[in-house]
């Protein structure tokens, strides 16, 4: 029953309704649609059957919304409660009102291919209907009401309502949307179709009168008014609509929302819009109503049109309302859900990858795993599957991940698409690349000024590469000016004042950002580190526990709160939250390290070179810039002389030196270590070394005095590096040597001492 | 020594190598090498060799053009490892081609770049080089790759230095700098086939501090393209001793310019001998107008202290070449410590009036005002010299010296590390390093330093004497002894004595005042020396070993047959058998004629001596 997956086209997915089409000999010129091109938003009218010409040429220009996919109006009596749950299945198209005869009004509907012949001198003659409906919209029903509706081809009037109808779409795709509300208003009243009902709510809901969308869809609907009979064929249309009504009324007239699944869904979004989410989540049911529909078997199906599933929607309405109510638990199962009923449905997945609301391997496994097969045809399925994979976290992974895009850009020649440049930014800043990513990060925003995954990465890319500090309040000024709404731009201006280590001015527009949206995670953890660049330790860890809690996929947060610590010599509780972010991600080498370090504070020293040897071969895996790692190799090196490995020691602080050549914390440890191994004089140097590039280092300074101190008591002037062998004798007689005048070597010179 | 070919051959070989040097920007080594080809004998650098101005020809025949006349081409077969058309091109480099002026060009990449080449080229001479690594970036020629590469470390260089919160401060400098020469170094490893690239990562390696692997890149860039001067210059400030150089010169292909190496590296590490002055005068015989040259003698005559010859040699110098600059600060130095105020004055007014903005021009000037006292004026002009080029090592040296001074022991210990960070083998900032701790009191660093300067020069008295001094101080008195001694084998008449003296109050001091042999030698040492040469010192300063010798000689005078008298005796050089009654007597009525505190205990032991002598004859 269900309709087969298009066929994959090359150009656009729109293909002409199989069964119009033979019955309509005339395709639209493709030249004539120059303005509806701009208008469609759905796929192009190109080939879409025209109507039967129309007599002004400049008209079927102006038929914009024949090609809306959301198609015509009339009065299908579908929308029912008691077929709610294939409803839900099919998604919006079902409920869309269109000229569609269900099979109990099949007998007046279809007036409108005649009407268009009859009412053929009107300036707009209205499109065929049939052209208006994306194919896609077929319902399963389609097919027998062709019947009736080729029976009824003959049917030569078009209703007046069914003309409003077309005004009232019209205009809301012209975003005339008062217009649309006035004539739907007038239609409601005539005919108390839910279907009329649904579109004024809709559009109240565009406009924004999202208490008059929800009070229309939830009030018991009213009796149609009746309506003086024009026209020849209105009456009968009026007695057999209030026919079927009469039907149902003798089960009582509901409200929309018990009726229409679709409606439901959208009283809810009106619920949501004026912040009544309990009310909303009671519309919407805390949990899928549909579950046991919805599981296993929904799953495998496709969406019957071909849609989005409607129930994916509300699954991702009800995880939005979830997360709003702070269950996010709750949030998580319901994006998932979504997700999985859809996997078409980005939305959900965004908010699933984006919101981290998932660990690094949940979420591989899961996006890995959904019904991409069963829903989509082969090569939609592997390319929304490759797109998705793009997007995921980039800590492990990376080669699938970076397999999956070079074969999107091969394959599917979206190299310069913007999402998938992003997964390559994201990727880049992973690795510590900040100058490649600010590099990818500006092409993207060039064409897409604001990207909301780019502009993120642009930022602190920006915030990492000193010389770009004024470009970031140019930046944060731009954004100000053009979107003082979004939680965005406040973490732009946060940032630039983070850059200049003006910690409170920064929290300030952090907590900003928050305020406008909760969901925004690096805002959050910029905040809680603004704390912690303070020196606020507590502070700090309460904000990371904060953002932790929101983000709760991301090992970061705790990772971030572990570090807090370890900075407050808490241990214990340090190691605790790193073994927590060990659960989500075990594979980030920062962790590795802190982890490391831990070990190392306990005295584990084994363990602790296993950490740092991890983390390194992890970063090495990582290919992203070495010299990030460097003070784990010196951690490492710590860890070595510690057990009194010097060798190793030495090694791997050179290694650390030959990655960051200023590090002076490696070169007093590797002087340390010379010195351990008995070479003071090269210890000294090393130490100088050290203190001329940290000239404050208690440490250095009192091991190089120690060292200075031993050359002093253990070795005599005689050891002098450099002396001729004479000169190192212990017991030189200076009278059996002869003078240094008849020596070879230099004079001595016989200036005064401190000038020559 | 050299044929005549392979004279021309040198001249085409710097010719080409002051083209590709001045393409890349590397305008000093340019200089230098346009110099040393200008001293070449005319007939030398007129010789047919090369086809100075051929017809003009396309650039892809690259065989063809390499030999227009049939003259001289079959001679290169005596210089070159494989004769004929095709060696050019092998010495040369890989596909050479010629532009239409007969000049070769080196890749084809260059030949297609040329006109971003030219326009970055201006940017460089107009040092805006962050413009020319824009303009550049794409570039894959290796003129245009290196003048990237190039401009980017001297742009980094450049803001490091603008970064300094305080002129003398090293720290940020480095922090600056480090994160910037990383990423070149990692740029450039894949290219290191190109000698230039070889060069400056040899320069960039070095400003990191990574010495072995500077050398290794830059011995690369000099066995591939000789005449390149820096090259050699930046690999003599790194070889750090006389071991090092041997072994260097092992690595090194025998050369003309192998030989300019050695004189620097030898100047550096104050070898200069006369076999320098030989190799200046071979080198001579190839390079007759070499002024260069002609300023390395003078060099070498100052640091043998034949200040008269070193003189002259500089005044040859400024004869043949009355502009220039090089060396001009070492010849201050020297009138300066011969204390040639007046000729010091006129030679900084008359440079001066030169060009004042020059490293060399600021440092004699420093020196003009030093010589007057005028510290302060002095250091104004070291820290001008020092604006001009921060690696500049006689203005940091010499400004730890004003600062020493004037009594700011930080800054002249800021200034004095900074020159051994420009070049560790200067013996004389690590002395005055040990100088100002010393001062800062801090014995243990002062030792350190001293060490340092030691081992630089170890038959220099005032390195061991300052050790000593050091030593003394902190009571350990046998090191301090050790020290003396050496101290004594480089030391001159004037400073003999009173080492010698040192010798003998450490030795008495070790024993608690009681007399003692090994202080008596040393005490019979001063007074030989005195009587030796003729009395340098006068006689009652001598009052005290006087004493000293005649009291040891009295107190073992009974016990003459002690086993320990004779063997000190021995050495003393009297050739007496126990005490030598005679001398102490004769020394101690010395004494006690002299007018010296030490009188009336001369007078006392000769009493007792006398009585003993009287009691003894009964």
């Amino acid at each position: 029953m269900f309709t087969p997956p298009n066929p994959p086209s090359n150009s656009l997915t729109f293909t002409p309704a199989p069964t119009s089409a033979p019955t309509r000999g005339h395709r639209r010129l493709p030249a004539r649609s120059s303005l509806s091109n701009s208008f469609s938003f759905g796929p192009g009218s190109l080939d879409s059957p025209a109507p039967p010409l129309p007599t002004n040429g400049h008209d079927s220009s102006l038929d914009a919304s024949t090609s809306f996919s959301f198609s015509l109006p009339t009065r299908s009596h579908n929308p029912r409660l008691q077929h709610a749950s294939s409803q839900g299945n099919r998604g919006m198209a079902q409920v869309s009102p269109r000229p569609r005869p269900s099979p109990s009004s099949s007998s007046r509907t279809e007036v409108p291919k005649t009407r268009s012949k009859a009412e053929g001198s009107r300036l707009r003659p209205s499109p065929d209907p049939e052209a208006r409906r994306s194919p896609r919209k077929r319902n399963p029903g389609d097919d027998e009401m062709r019947g009736g509706e080729a029976a009824e081809d003959e049917e030569v009037d078009w209703d007046m309502v069914d003309s409003m109808r077309l005004w009232r779409h019209d205009a809301i795709m012209q975003h005339l949307y008062e217009t649309a509300a006035f004539w739907g208003n007038k239609i409601l009243s005539w005919t108390g179709d839910a279907n009329d009902a649904f579109w004024l709510a809709q559009t109240h809901f565009l406009t924004g009168h999202y208490l008059r969308a929800e009070r229309l869809l939830t009030e018991p609907q009213p009796q149609p008014g009746k309506r003086m009979s024009k026209g020849k064929g209105k009456g009968r249309i009026d007695e057999e609509d209030i026919g079927v009504r009469n039907g149902h009324d003798d089960m009582g007239r509901g409200s929309l929302v018990n009726e229409s699944l679709a409606c439901r869904y959208l009283a809810a979004q009106c619920l949501v819009h004026q912040e009544k989410y309990h009310e909303a989540l009671e519309l919407l049911g805390k949990s899928n109503p549909f579950k046991e529909l919805s599981s296993s078997e929904a799953i495998k199906q496709p969406s019957p049109d071909e849609g989005i599933k409607l129930y994916s929607s509300m699954c991702h309405l009800r995880g939005l309302l979830h997360l709003r109510l702070s269950s996010l638990a709750l949030a998580k199962e319901s994006f998932m859900e979504a997700l999985m009923l859809d996997v078409k449905n980005y939305e959900a997945f965004r908010e699933l990858i984006e919101g981290s609301m998932m660990s690094a391997q949940e979420e591989w496994e899961f996006v890995n795993n959904l019904a991409y097969r069963q829903q989509l045809s082969e090569e939609e399925s592997r390319f929304v599957k490759l797109m998705y994979l793009t997007k995921l976290n980039k800590d492990a992974h990376i080669h699938e991940i970076k397999h999956a895009r070079e074969e999107l850009s091969s394959t599917y020649a979206l190299s310069d698409n913007c999402d998938v440049l992003v997964g390559l930014a994201d990727e880049l800043y992973a690795k510590y690349r900040w100058e490649d990513c600010y590099n990818v990060t500006t092409k993207i925003l060039a064409r897409i000024p604001g990207h909301d995954t780019a502009l993120p990465l642009h930022l602190a890319c920006m915030h990492h590469i000193h010389r770009l500090r004024s470009s970031l309040f140019m930046l944060a000024h731009d954004l100000v000016e053009q979107d003082p709404q979004s939680a965005m731009t406040w973490y732009a201006v946060g940032l630039w004042y983070f850059s200049g280590k003006r910690w409170g001015d920064a929290r300030r527009y952090f907590s900003k950002a928050n305020l406008i949206d909760s969901r925004f995670a690096p805002a959050w953890i910029a905040f809680a580190h603004s704390f912690a660049y303070e020196g606020e330790h507590d502070h700090a860890i309460t904000a990371y526990s904060t953002s932790a809690r929101l983000f709760q996929g991301s090992h970061l947060p705790l990772m971030f709160i572990g570090m807090e610590h370890l900075q407050l010599s808490a241990s214990d509780l340090a190691e605790e939250y790193f073994r927590a972010a060990e659960a989500i991600n075990a594979s980030d080498p920062l962790l590795l390290n802190e982890l490391g370090v831990i070990a190392y504070n306990k005295e584990d020293y084994k363990n602790a070179v296993t950490y740092f040897k991890r983390s390194i071969s992890l970063a090495r895996e990582m290919q992203g810039v070495a010299s990030t790692w460097a003070v784990t190799w010196c951690n490492l090196g710590h860890a070595h002389r510690v057990m009194g490995e010097l060798e190793e020691a030495r090694r791997a602080y050179a290694q650390c030196l030959s990655m960051s050549p200023a590090n002076a914390t490696a070169l007093s440890s590797l002087a340390m270590v010379t010195q351990l191994t008995g070479n003071v004089r090269a210890a000294i140097k090393l130490y100088h070394q050290a203190l001329s590039l940290g000239p404050q280092d208690p440490m250095a300074t009192v091991l190089l005095e120690m060292a200075l101190r031993e050359q002093t008591e253990c070795l005599d002037p005689t050891t002098l590096p450099g002396l001729p062998g004479v000169l190192a004798q212990k017991d030189l007689d200076p009278f059996s040597v002869p003078k240094v005048s008849e020596l070879v070597l230099d004079l001595i010179p016989r200036c005064v001492l401190t000038k020559d | 020594m050299a044929t005549h070919t392979a004279r021309v051959q040198i001249a085409h070989d710097i010719r080409r190598t002051v083209r590709e040097l001045r393409d890349r920007g590397l305008l000093v080594s340019a200089k230098w090498a346009s110099e040393l080809l200008s001293s070449l004998a005319e007939d030398v650098r007129s010789a047919p060799h090369l086809p100075f101005s051929p017809p003009l020809q396309p650039h892809h025949m690259p065989t063809t053009s390499a030999s227009p006349g049939p003259g001289p081409r079959p001679s290169i077969g005596e210089f070159l490892p494989s004769p004929g058309p095709g060696a050019f091109g092998a010495v040369a480099g890989p596909s050479r081609s010629m532009t239409s002026h007969g000049i070769e060009m080196e890749e084809e990449e260059d030949v297609l770049e040329e006109d971003e080449f030219q326009l970055a080229r201006g940017y460089f001479d107009m040092k805006e080089f962050d413009r020319v690594v824009h303009t550049l970036q794409n570039a894959k020629g290796k003129r245009a790759r290196f003048l990237r590469v190039y401009s980017a470390y001297l742009s980094a260089d450049r803001k490091a230095q603008e970064s300094l919160p305080h002129f003398l401060d090293t720290k940020e400098e480095r922090l600056f700098l480090y994160p910037a020469i990383t990423p070149l170094l990692d740029e450039t490893a894949s290219w290191s086939d190109d000698p230039y690239i070889s060069y400056l990562r040899g320069i960039l390696h070095m400003r990191i501090d990574q010495r072995h692997a500077a050398v290794e890149c830059l011995v690369k860039s000099v066995t591939e393209r000789p005449y390149n001067y820096s090259a050699w210059s930046q690999l003599a400030q790194l070889v750090n001793s006389a071991d090092m150089f041997i072994e260097l010169k092992e690595m090194l292909p025998s050369s003309v310019m192998l030989s300019f190496f050695a004189i620097t590296v030898m100047l550096d590490l104050h070898t200069a001998t006369d076999l320098v002055m030989n190799m200046i005068k071979e080198l001579l015989e190839i390079f007759p107008h070499s002024v260069h040259l002609q300023a390395q003698r003078a060099l070498v005559y100052y640091h043998m202290r034949e200040f008269e010859a070193a003189e002259r040699a500089f005044d040859e110098v400024r004869r043949l070449d009355p502009f220039r600059m090089e060396d001009v600060d070492i010849y201050s130095n020297m009138l300066y410590v011969m204390d040639r105020r007046a000729k010091l004055a006129t030679l900084a007014h008359e440079y001066a009036e030169i060009d004042r903005n020059r490293a060399e021009v600021c440092c004699l000037i420093g020196n003009y005002y030093s010589s007057r006292n005028d510290h302060i004026k002095a250091i104004t002009y070291f820290k001008r010299a020092l604006l001009l080029n921060r690696e500049y090592l006689p203005a940091w040296t010499l400004m730890g010296h004003e600062f020493v001074e004037t009594k700011n022991s930080h800054a002249a210990i800021e200034a004095y590390r900074k020159a051994i960070d420009v070049n560790a083998k200067d013996y004389r900032a690590w002395y005055g390093l040990g100088q100002a701790y010393e001062l800062l009191d801090m014995p243990m660093y002062a030792i350190e330093y001293y060490n340092q300067a030691t081992s630089l020069r170890p038959y220099d008295c005032r390195m061991w004497s300052a050790l000593a001094q050091v030593y003394e101080n902190l009571q350990r008195l046998p090191d301090a002894i050790k020290s003396h001694v050496r101290a004594l084998l480089g030391a001159d008449r004037q400073q003999t004595p009173s080492i010698l003296r040192k010798l003998a109050d450490l030795h008495t001091t070790l024993s608690d005042g009681a007399p003692n042999a090994d202080a008596v030698e040393y005490h019979k040492k001063l007074l030989a020396l005195n009587t030796g040469t003729g009395g340098i010192t006068e006689d009652i300063e001598l009052a005290d070993s006087y004493l000293a010798v005649a009291e040891w000689e009295s107190t073992r005078g009974p016990a003459t047959a002690s086993a320990g008298g004779e063997v000190v005796g021995g050495g003393g050089g009297v050739g007496v058998v126990g005490g030598d009654m005679a001398l102490a007597i004769r020394y101690l009525e010395k004494v006690a004629g002299m007018n010296c505190i030490q009188r009336d205990r001369a007078e006392d032991l000769l009493r007792e001596l006398r009585l003993r002598e009287a009691t003894s004859a009964v």
